[in-house]
């Protein structure tokens, strides 16, 4: 799948198309979440993230804009359907996914051979759980609780790898995704008409 | 094997009642909980914060909602252990490492009762039926008519094959090959996903309750307002134990 060239010329909101790629990508982040939910887990507190699958996917094509647009729509639409949006869930959910977001996203510029996304997912993983590793021992158990930080990292790191070879398999196999790029990018041009007009 | 298998084959708890959509539209609950929520940062004592969450977890069964007993059990218990670490006033045992002293569990009980309550007041003031004004909700309304169509397609779902049958799912939804973008207002009209796999019920549309039901649902709100507000100030309930 070839890798987007970040232009700041490429915006979501010029194109229709586009901006249903993104609900639709948002709409599989719910969906995912709501299927991890009825799935058996290994361990109690254990949690794969289906829900950051269309993340780790979306941040090797889409521009930056776009890719927080998406972690916004996944996370205010999670908050939405649980009802977490005013409690320390939302505020947690937030800092996990931009901090994924913000590691991930420059990963997936570097060349294919360098890193796949079974690399990005784990890099993702590790930052949303120290972010909310973090958060948690500020506003929930108190810095006493430190011994636990790395049993969280580790756990994270687990479910980014299972995750990230998730992605990895989906990406080979998938010819919506391929279809998906494809769109993206023919409307990128279009986008970048589209402006070029509108500075003319 | 399907995903969706027959219902005698799978568990299915029996969905409860949303009876605060009867009386309140969900911009109304949403704002009830806005004038709740500062009652749980003023409590200070462990008493006091309890009663909250009691009245808070009343509040979010009213909203429809099951409270998960062993997992809020796991939450509270553990916040309370990891406070129990750092002692403060009388030490009521000495287990080595371990001094369980009142003032941590006092700080403890707070903390999780007050953690406990923002999601039950959060879970009853957030409805999926609340319309979020501007781009950012119609943006929204998008994404929950994607995840409902999903929702409504995932008999197509095999765990046997989940790649394949994941991408047969996703054309089905949305074919960026053929199928143009939706109308502006085909979301609209879509509801929010209600199947078993996601954790909310539909509510009613806005703008649907009628006022004589909307005067007893804001009473309610108001013998809730005087129960948390009171639990916070009720002197009796703000002594500490320490």
């Amino acid at each position: 799948m070839p890798r987007a060239i970040n232009s700041p010329r490429r915006r979501i909101g010029r194109s229709p198309r586009r901006q249903e790629i993104l609900a639709v990508f948002a709409g599989a982040c719910l969906f995912l979440s709501g299927l991890e939910y009825i799935l058996p887990r290994p361990l109690p507190f254990f949690r794969i993230g289906l829900s950051n699958l269309p993340l780790v996917l979306a941040v090797e094509f889409m521009d930056p804009l776009a890719v927080l647009a998406l972690a916004a729509l996944k996370v205010l639409g999670q908050g939405v359907l649980t009802g977490t949006v005013v409690s320390y869930v939302f505020l947690f959910s937030c800092a996990g996914t931009l901090a994924s977001v913000t590691v991930m996203y420059p990963l997936a510029r570097l060349p294919r051979d360098w890193v796949t996304s079974v690399g990005i997912s784990s890099a993702g993983a590790l930052a949303s759980n120290l972010a909310t590793g973090g958060l948690a021992l500020v506003v929930i158990f108190g810095v006493e609780a430190k011994p636990i930080l790395p049993v969280i990292l580790g756990i994270g790191a687990a479910a980014g790898l299972a995750l990230g070879l998730c992605a990895e398999a989906f990406k080979r196999r998938s010819a919506w995704l391929k279809a998906i790029v494809a769109a993206w990018e023919a409307d990128a041009g279009q986008g970048g008409a589209r402006e070029a007009d509108h500075a003319d | 094997m399907p995903i969706n298998a027959p219902n005698s084959q799978r568990k299915k708890k029996q969905k409860r009642k949303d009876r605060a959509a009867f009386l309140l539209s969900p911009n109304l609950r949403f704002l009830s909980g806005i004038v709740l929520l500062p009652a749980l940062f003023l409590s200070s004592g462990p008493w006091g914060a309890l009663a909250q969450l009691f009245f808070s977890a009343l509040l979010f069964i009213w909203a429809g909602k099951r409270i998960r007993l062993a997992s809020n059990a796991v939450f509270f218990l553990s916040v309370v252990a990891f406070a129990l670490l750092a002692p403060q006033g009388r030490v009521l045992a000495d287990w080595g490492w371990l001094k369980p002293s009142v003032g941590a569990l006092a700080v403890g009980v707070c903390r999780a009762s007050t953690l406990l309550s923002l999601i039950f007041v959060s879970g009853f003031a957030v409805s999926p039926a609340m319309r979020l004004p501007g781009a950012l909700g119609s943006a929204l309304s998008r994404v929950f008519f994607y995840s409902s169509r999903l929702v409504e397609a995932q008999a197509e779902l095999n765990l046997r094959r989940p790649f394949e049958s994941m991408d047969g799912l996703l054309f089905s939804v949305y074919d960026p090959r053929g199928r143009e973008a939706p109308s502006q207002d085909e979301p609209s009209v879509s509801t929010p996903p209600s199947a078993p796999s996601l954790p909310s019920a539909p509510s009613p549309q806005p703008g649907t309750v009628p006022p004589q039901r909307i005067a007893i649902g804001l009473a309610i709100i108001f013998l809730f307002c005087l129960a948390l507000y009171g639990a916070a100030f009720f002197p009796p309930l703000r002594a500490r134990l320490y």
